[in-house]
């Protein structure tokens, strides 16, 4: 494993801190895990378990309108603050930040297009193994 | 399990099967072809990057200061083509579709989905599709 690969998982550590303790500060709420995958200019996030226990108590008792409606007003503060801790974090530009959650699932999925490439960035293919979680390919299609 | 395995498709051939088909898709559905689609297999996950995918109503309706309107057209479409899109997946990748995440934002014109899958697609170059490590 590669010096910029250790110190790209070293930003994601920094990174995954940085958004539970978002959750946690703002919400009081701990998230399940998180995870992420980096390809050309984008970064893509999961959040797993991202629905607070109101959420999850509104969406079981018939009112998953309701529940909706708070999701989106939570991923609407949280979204801004995730981008800028990725700009600081991993020194880049987030040129765009799309984000979604489903309620049934808990899930809360983000993809971050990032303006520049960052200072270190990830290993060739060759420096790394198939199972590492930072892959840079060309796009398709 | 497909143990035909040399009869799959690579990871490349299933990720441009799946552009150009999404791009197909839009069209048809919606009269709009999004200009770019990239999609990347990772894990057991898709994600898809449309560029261009707002419609020329959406973009007269954001010239005109109705970018409320211009919003919840966008919402709605993207509500009203999650499952068309989740069995096009299906159907391509041969494996089920359990959650489907997407955005879109107009001043961008960009569209992110990420579906996520049951099981890993069956490719011929399996070893191509990169596992991910599960953060906390």
């Amino acid at each position: 494993m590669s010096q910029s690969f250790i110190k790209y998982k070293h930003l994601e550590n920094l990174l995954s801190e940085r958004i539970q303790n978002l959750y946690y500060e703002q919400l009081k709420h701990e998230i399940d895990e998180i995870t992420y995958h980096l390809f050309d200019n984008t970064l893509i996030i999961t959040i797993e378990g991202a629905l607070t226990p109101p959420e999850q108590f509104l969406n079981a008792n018939e009112h998953k309108k309701l529940a909706k409606q708070v999701r989106e007003v939570i991923d609407r503060l949280i979204k801004p603050q995730i981008e800028s801790s990725i700009e600081e974090i991993m020194n880049v530009e987030v040129v765009d930040f799309l984000c979604d959650t489903t309620i049934d699932t808990s899930r809360t999925g983000a993809i971050a297009i990032l303006g520049l490439k960052p200072k270190d960035p990830p290993p060739k293919n060759g420096d790394r193994s198939p199972n590492d979680t930072i892959q840079l390919r060309s796009n398709v299609g | 399990m497909d143990t035909n395995k040399a009869a799959n498709p690579t990871r490349g051939q299933l990720e441009r099967t799946l552009s150009q088909r999404i791009q197909a898709f839009y069209k048809e559905r919606i009269g709009h072809q999004p200009s770019k689609v990239t999609c990347q297999l990772f894990d057991e996950k898709l994600a898809i990057i449309l560029e261009d995918s707002i419609t020329n109503a959406e973009e007269l309706l954001l010239e005109e200061g109705q970018k409320d309107l211009a919003k919840k057209v966008r919402i709605s479409l993207d509500d009203a083509i999650k499952p068309k899109l989740i069995t096009l997946i299906e159907e391509i990748l041969e494996v089920e579709v359990t959650d489907l995440l997407s955005d879109s934002t107009l001043e961008t014109s960009r569209t992110g989905t990420i579906a996520v899958l049951a099981n890993t697609p069956e490719v011929r170059n399996p070893e191509s599709i990169p596992k991910l490590k599960k953060k906390q």
